[in-house]
């Protein structure tokens, strides 16, 4: 078994995979890595199989101590990253060995880091998936991000092929984010001048954002009186709650919500949503 | 974004995209919602239709999850429509449950008797001697709405949801009354809570509440409920 020790799990740090895919009728949100193209990017460059679950860093990565020799890959936005005094490379493998510390700054651009191991963590599965669901508390590491003290234990696969990627297909993270939007369900309940405004304004992404939603600030917009009743939400589903800050829902987002549906985020800018970070712009643009 | 209108059985959906993986059915006209909802969700279970992810009952609508490499808005409307009619029927009765229910661990009675300005034995009563319907089943994981609250005890939200409100509480949300299956934060008027667990994660499916369920309430003691929470 691979054995990997948390001396600092950074902001927060969480074990996740591609989500938990069928058990919305019970209420159990979807989670999963929030950038999936670059999760999906790290699996592929140490080996793995797709769908593979690995660790999920927020704002600052931390310092892990390798107690094992390992291949590993980083993908996502850029932390400082630092083995034994040297710096390492992003979207490459990494060969680790027992006793390297790998010491993991903030990130510039972007909010979220990946940090693949080849082999599969000895984790919870729960419903199909290794996700972590901080919320319900399962999944993961014991359901909770990862702490100063625990210890991840993996079983190595043999798959060593140096695995390239395309220098194009590495995706550039900016603190300007725009993302495409179609309509949804409740978009004619605001007025047209407020339709505009969504349009036109740049929204800033406000602190208490996270993997439920990414919470928007700056341009509160008019609401409709209409009592809705509470129906299915999805991830990229935009939300408009009577303060008039809309709400971008996320990987752990709820199922079922009673805010209008105003719009719904393309499932192609979805990994841009899930690098916006506190501070960064939000500009949207309606397509069909 | 309305789609189109979906015919079936007489009945016309509206459906509306969610999105480019999900789609949204809304029966018209129809007097008895859930019954229209639970056959439509019958017939595409039956059907079989190859890329579907999840079929997500609410109250007045079904919202389905597709994997896009597979299936379109357009295409699912279509294997809908055109679905031969299941071999047998929808043969669906309603379960019946009991929930035993602590009242004195209730947090928030008073401001529902300054809201109703009933007395708190009558308030009690209120709630426990009506019989509710499962609505639907989410926005937490096994959290169970119900209808029929009767509507003296309707109370607003707190303004400030609690940061964490105890596996098994019973709540009033506005005109809506429901349980919390797991531990969570929460915005609902806490009124009792229950020692029986309805969501496990070791079970597939977690929960077996199923929306049209009719669920009772059954006033028990702290005693009781101690008792019944050491066996759980």
């Amino acid at each position: 078994m691979g054995i990997l020790e948390i001396l600092d799990a950074g902001f927060f740090t969480s074990i996740q995979d591609a989500g938990r895919i069928g058990y919305r009728a019970y209420g159990v949100p979807l989670s999963g890595a929030a950038d999936q193209l670059s999760y999906d990017q790290a699996n592929h460059i140490v080996g793995n199989e797709r769908g593979t679950a690995i660790l999920e860093l927020t704002l600052r990565g931390g310092l892990y101590r390798f107690q094992s020799n390992a291949i590993i890959a980083l993908t996502g936005a850029k932390m400082s990253a630092v083995i034994n005094k040297l710096e390492v490379p992003f979207y490459q493998q990494i060969a680790v060995k027992a006793g390297d510390v790998l010491e993991l700054g903030f990130t510039n651009r972007g909010c979220r880091t990946y940090l693949a191991i080849v082999g599969e963590l000895d984790c919870d599965e729960v419903m199909g998936s290794k996700s972590t669901f901080t919320t319900g508390k399962f999944g993961g590491y014991e359901g909770r991000p990862l702490r100063k003290g625990d210890v991840i234990y993996w079983e190595p696969s043999d798959s060593h092929e140096t695995i390239e990627l395309d220098p194009e297909e590495i995706p550039y993270f900016s603190s300007r984010i725009t993302l495409k939007i179609t309509k949804g369900p409740e978009w004619d309940w605001i007025p047209g001048e407020e339709q505009n405004q969504l349009l036109a304004a740049t929204f800033r992404v406000a602190q208490d954002s996270n993997r439920m939603g990414v919470r928007l600030m700056g341009n509160p917009l008019r609401t409709s009186d209409r009592e809705m009743r509470s129906s299915a939400v999805i991830p990229g589903i935009i939300q408009l709650p009577p303060n008039g800050n809309p709400i971008i829902l996320m990987q752990d987002s709820q199922t079922i919500g009673g805010y209008p549906r105003i719009a719904k985020v393309i499932e192609n800018d979805m990994w841009r949503l899930g690098q916006a970070k506190p501070g960064d712009t939000i500009t949207f643009s309606l397509t069909y | 974004m309305i789609l189109r209108s979906l015919h079936r059985k007489g009945l016309s959906w509206k459906c509306v995209s969610l999105g480019e993986n999900a789609l949204l059915m809304q029966p018209q006209h129809a007097e008895n919602d859930l019954l229209y909802l639970k056959e439509m969700q019958f017939l595409i279970e039956q059907t079989g239709i190859q890329g579907i992810t999840d079929i997500v009952p609410s109250y007045d609508a079904l919202t389905i999850l597709f994997d896009r490499s597979q299936l379109s808005h357009d295409m699912l409307m279509r294997n809908i429509e055109l679905a031969p009619a299941p071999e047998s029927e929808l043969n669906w009765q309603p379960k019946h449950i009991e929930i035993p229910v602590c009242y004195e661990f209730g947090l928030d009675w008073e401001r529902i008797m300054d809201r109703s300005g009933l007395d708190l034995k009558t308030a009690l009563q209120l709630h426990s001697e009506t019989e509710y319907r499962v609505a639907m089943i989410g926005f937490l994981p096994g959290f169970i709405f119900l209808d029929g609250l009767n509507e003296q005890l309707n109370c607003p939200r707190l303004d400030a949801p609690r940061t964490s409100i105890p596996k098994g509480a019973v709540g009033i949300g506005g005109s809506q009354t429901g349980l919390y299956s797991m531990e969570s934060p929460g915005g609902w008027n806490i009124i009792g809570r229950t020692p029986v667990s309805l969501f496990d994660i070791e079970k597939d499916p977690p929960i077996e509440v199923q929306p049209g369920d009719i669920l009772t309430f059954k006033r028990i003691s702290k005693a009781e409920f101690g008792d019944l929470n050491g066996n759980s």
